[in-house]
């Protein structure tokens, strides 16, 4: 049906790495079962040795024996398909990883393409071609920038003098700043105006009686 | 640790024993029922019973088959047992009403069920982050690996879980998700997943 999500896919070397761990599932459960089995004849030889049957205390020991060897076997063997398991999983993640580096060189490669020097020099080339353009347009029609290199040098020398000057000025204001002065008194004290009106004394008049030359 | 688990009060309630007709008390008792049954099962792992409330599978080994197990449906210290009837009618209550139970195979109702202490979305999200965290996803793990092997680094949860409840678990959550694809094995049985 298109609703269901689609699944994983299952692929070859999945179905190869799950082929392998089943084997693995066998052997352990083998060990298992012997593990079993040489438990039960270690007791049976108990047993056998309480009611002196000596020979079959011997069989069961024999037996149990073989079961042991037979063990050891078996975890060579697991030893084997663990490490196979564990060799294509690495491999696996090699090839990833080559492919994930072929990705990037293909596209490294194609940026690189797009990027040759003489390809690079050339747009370089015909954008300085193309401002010359514009320059000569510009001073065709007379405007440029408006003036000339000895006309804009002399409009930064006024701009310096100018600069120059205003912090001289500032600087004067600074050291020219007020010295503290005493504080103005709070108190009124000049002496009240008199109420009656007093007749004002001419002085020029005793001024005019004196010699002029003295 | 599997006698030290105590039924609550109410199972020493005779009462309960039997069916009642009370509608509402009815409801009442098969709720309490329900609760025992799901303590029951949690308490000692199991994950299915048969219909006559013995143990089918359980993650604990010596659960799965020694008979020291209190019985559930059973109380000797009042005289009192559910018969098998009521057995039903209370698994009926659990799979419909409570929906913490499904038939194992709504065919065959016979086969028992399953118990979802736990349910499967709860099982399913164990399994993932157990996938997730051990940096598993998008390999191929045979169910052996997910529920027996000692080696696998499965947490206590989820050891020894029942094969048939595993692949339920896959099937009805992860596999509808999108997450997960079986791998058949050569007699033709689920051998394996992949959860990516």
């Amino acid at each position: 049906m298109g609703n269901t999500p689609s699944a994983p896919k299952i692929t070859a070397q999945d179905r190869a790495i799950f082929q392998l761990k089943q084997q693995r599932d066998k052997l352990k459960d083998y060990q298992k079962r012997l593990t079993f089995v040489i438990e039960k004849q270690t007791n049976l030889a108990r047993e056998a040795v309480k009611n002196g049957q000596n020979d079959k205390a011997k069989f069961y020991l024999r037996s149990k024996k073989q079961q042991e060897t037979t063990i050891v076997k078996t975890c060579e063997q697991l030893d084997n398909l663990e490490g196979l398991i564990g060799t294509i999983e690495f491999k696996l993640i090699e090839k990833d990883v080559i492919y994930g580096l072929e990705q990037g060189n293909s596209v490294l490669k194609k940026l690189n393409n797009e990027m040759k020097i003489d390809k690079i020099d050339k747009i370089l080339d015909d954008l300085e071609e193309e401002r010359i353009k514009v320059d000569e347009v510009s001073d065709a029609l007379g405007m440029g920038s408006g003036l000339s290199k000895s006309e804009e040098f002399e409009v930064d020398e006024e701009f310096e003098k100018l600069e120059q000057e205003l912090n001289i000025v500032e600087q004067k204001n600074d050291t020219q700043q007020v010295p503290e002065l005493p504080e103005v008194p709070k108190v009124d004290v000049l002496p009240e105006v008199p109420k009656s009106e007093i007749v004002e004394q001419q002085p020029s008049r005793v001024l005019a009686n004196e010699p002029i030359a003295s | 640790m599997t006698s030290e688990f105590t039924f609550p009060k109410i199972h020493s309630f005779p009462p309960l024993y039997t069916k009642q007709p009370n509608a509402t008390i009815l409801s009442t008792q098969l709720d309490s029922w329900s609760q025992i049954i799901l303590q029951y099962c949690e308490y000692f792992r199991i994950t299915s019973m048969t219909l006559n409330g013995t143990v089918k599978s359980s993650q604990l080994v010596d659960v799965g088959k020694s008979d020291s197990l209190p019985p559930l449906f059973v109380n000797n210290a009042i005289n009192r047992s559910v018969s098998a009837d009521f057995q039903s009618a209370i698994f009926s209550h659990l799979i419909h009403k409570v929906k913490k139970a499904e038939y194992i195979n709504p065919k065959n109702p016979e086969l028992g069920i399953y118990v979802y202490w736990r349910s499967i979305t709860e099982w399913a999200q164990l399994l993932y982050d157990f996938v997730d965290k051990t940096g598993q996803l998008g390999t191929v793990l045979t169910l052996y690996e997910l529920t027996k092997a000692e080696d696998s680094g499965l947490p206590e949860s989820l050891r020894n879980l029942d094969e048939e409840l595993l692949v339920k678990v896959l099937k009805d959550v992860l596999i509808k998700q999108g997450r997960a694809q079986l791998l058949m094995d050569d007699e033709g049985g689920i051998g394996g997943v992949k959860i990516v």
